[in-house]
C-alpha cells in the first residue's frame, strides 16, 4: 500500500525544516519541470507570454531568453538569503531583482540581429511580474540549495521555451504561412495569430501531455504491480 | 456642465471598455494564471479582486505621475522605476493592514504580495503609460481592470464547476479544457468587439 505523501505549505516558520526534508534528486527535477509538473501545460504559469506573445518562432526564442534571466536572480536570492526574510518582504525583491536583469538582457538581445522587440510589445516587460518568476523563486528555490535551485529555473525555462517554441512554429507556419521568415507553402489563416488559438491549442497541447502522465503511471503501477505478484 | 457630463460619459466608456471588450483576462490573458488559481479559492475572489483594483489604480496614479517626473525614462528602464514606485505604494499598503484589525484584513495580508506583482496589474498600468493616457484615463482603466478581472474570476469559477460535471475525455479532464473554454471566451469578446476572422 502507498504511503500518501502529505506536502506542508511553505511558511516563513517552517522553510528552514523543509528545505531538508524537501531535497529532490536531480532526476525529479527533470521530470517535474519536462513533464509532471510542466511549468505551462500542468502548473498555469506565464499564460500570457506564453500563449499569447508566442505567434511565432522569434518571439518564442526572446521569451525563453528573458525569462530564464529574469527568473535566475530570485531564485538564488530566494535560495541564499530568501529564509532570513518574511514573505512580504521577499516578493518585491524578486520582482526588483528581475526588473534589474531586464536592463542587461534588453540591451544584449537589442544588438542580436533578427530580434522581434516590435512584435512582443507590453508582453516584454510583463515577464518581470510573470507567476513564472514568483513560482520559481517562492515555491521552489526557496527550500532548495543554490546549485539546485539553478538548475531548476534552468529547466523550467527551458521546458518553457520548448512549449513556446512548439506553439509559436504551429502557429507561425500555418498563421502566417512562413517560418523563421521563411516561407513555407502551406495553408495558413491569420486568425492562429489571435490570442483565442493560443489558448485553444494550448489546451490541446495540455490534454496532449496530460494523457501522456496518465499512461507513464498507470505503466508504472503495473510494473508495481506485477512485480509485487512475482514476489508472491 | 456639458463639459462635466462629457467627461465623465467618456470616463464611464473607458471603464465599461476595459470591463468588459477589452477585459485583462480574456482580450490579453493578463493574469490568466492567477485568476484560474483562485478559482481553488473561491471565497478569496472578492479579496483579492479588491486589493489588485486598489493597486491598480493607486499602481496607475502613481506611475503616471513617476512618469512625468522622470518623462526620459529609457525602454530598458520602465519596469525598474515603475516596479519600485508600485512597491514602494505595496509596502505603505501593507503597513496599514498589519494593524489588527477584521478577518479582511489578515486575508488580505496573505495575498498581497501576488494581488500587487502580478501580469493583470503591470499590464494595465503598461499599456495606459504606452499609449500616453492622463490620469483620468488611468484612474479608469485601474478600476476597469480590477473589476473585469473579478468578474472574469467568477466566470472562471462557474465554469470550472460546470466543467467538472461535464463527462469530458479524462486527458481533457481539468485544465486543458478550462483553457479551450478560456479560447473560446476570448473569441467571443474578440467578435463583441466587432472584430471579423479574415477570411
Amino acid at each position: 500500500m502507498k504511503r500518501k505523501e502529505i506536502i506542508r505549505p511553505i511558511s516563513d516558520e517552517n522553510i528552514k525544516t523543509e528545505r531538508h526534508i524537501r531535497k529532490p534528486a536531480v532526476k525529479q527535477i527533470f521530470s517535474r519541470n519536462f513533464l509532471f509538473a510542466h511549468p505551462v501545460l500542468i502548473r498555469g504559469l506565464a499564460l500570457a507570454p506564453a500563449l499569447v506573445a508566442s505567434i511565432d518562432a522569434r518571439n518564442s526564442l526572446v521569451l525563453t531568453i528573458m525569462l530564464l534571466v529574469l527568473s535566475l536572480p530570485g531564485s538564488l536570492f530566494a535560495s541564499f538569503v530568501g529564509d532570513r526574510l518574511p514573505k512580504f518582504l521577499r516578493v518585491p525583491i524578486y520582482v526588483l531583482l528581475a526588473a534589474g536583469a531586464y536592463i542587461p538582457a534588453y540591451l544584449l538581445l537589442e544588438k542580436i540581429p533578427y530580434t522581434v522587440f516590435g512584435n512582443l510589445g507590453v508582453f516584454l516587460p510583463l515577464l518581470v511580474v510573470s507567476s513564472f518568476v514568483y513560482n520559481r523563486a517562492e515555491k521552489e528555490s526557496l527550500t532548495l540549495p543554490w546549485y539546485l535551485a539553478l538548475l531548476d529555473t534552468l529547466c523550467g525555462a527551458l521546458s518553457f521555451g520548448i512549449f513556446s517554441f512548439i506553439l509559436g512554429s504551429i502557429r507561425e507556419i500555418f498563421g502566417a504561412g512562413h517560418f523563421f521568415g521563411i516561407p513555407v507553402n502551406v495553408p495558413s489563416h491569420s486568425g492562429l495569430l489571435l490570442p483565442f488559438a493560443g489558448f485553444i491549442l494550448a489546451g490541446f497541447l495540455a490534454a496532449l501531455i496530460q494523457s501522456l502522465i496518465r499512461y507513464l503511471r498507470q505503466h508504472k503501477d503495473q510494473q508495481q504491480n506485477t512485480g509485487g505478484d512475482e514476489a508472491l | 456642465m456639458s463639459d462635466f457630463m462629457q467627461f465623465l460619459s467618456e470616463f464611464v466608456i473607458l471603464f465599461l471598455t476595459t470591463v468588459f471588450l477589452e477585459n485583462t483576462v480574456f482580450a490579453r490573458g493578463f493574469g490568466l494564471s492567477r485568476a484560474i488559481a483562485m478559482t481553488r479559492r473561491p471565497r478569496s475572489i472578492l479579496v483579492y479582486g479588491t486589493l489588485l483594483t486598489l493597486l491598480t489604480l493607486l499602481g496607475g496614479i502613481g506611475c503616471y505621475l513617476a512618469g512625468h517626473l522622470f518623462p526620459a525614462i529609457p525602454a530598458y528602464g520602465t519596469p525598474l522605476v515603475y516596479l519600485a514606485v508600485i512597491a514602494a505604494i505595496y509596502l505603505v499598503i501593507y503597513g496599514i493592514l498589519t494593524r489588527r484589525g477584521s478577518r479582511f484584513r489578515e486575508e488580505a495580508k496573505k495575498y498581497m504580495p501576488v494581488a500587487t506583482f502580478n501580469c493583470a496589474v503591470m499590464g494595465g498600468i503598461f499599456l495606459a503609460l504606452f499609449n500616453g493616457y492622463e490620469l483620468w484615463q488611468f484612474i479608469a482603466i485601474g478600476l476597469g481592470n480590477g473589476v473585469g478581472f473579478v468578474l472574469a474570476t467568477l466566470l472562471l469559477l462557474n465554469a470550472d464547476r460546470a466543467l467538472s460535471r461535464t463527462e469530458a475525455p479524462k486527458a481533457f479532464a481539468g485544465f486543458p479544457l478550462m483553457l479551450i473554454y478560456v479560447g473560446i471566451l476570448a473569441m467571443v469578446f474578440y467578435a463583441l468587439v466587432g472584430h471579423r476572422l479574415p477570411f
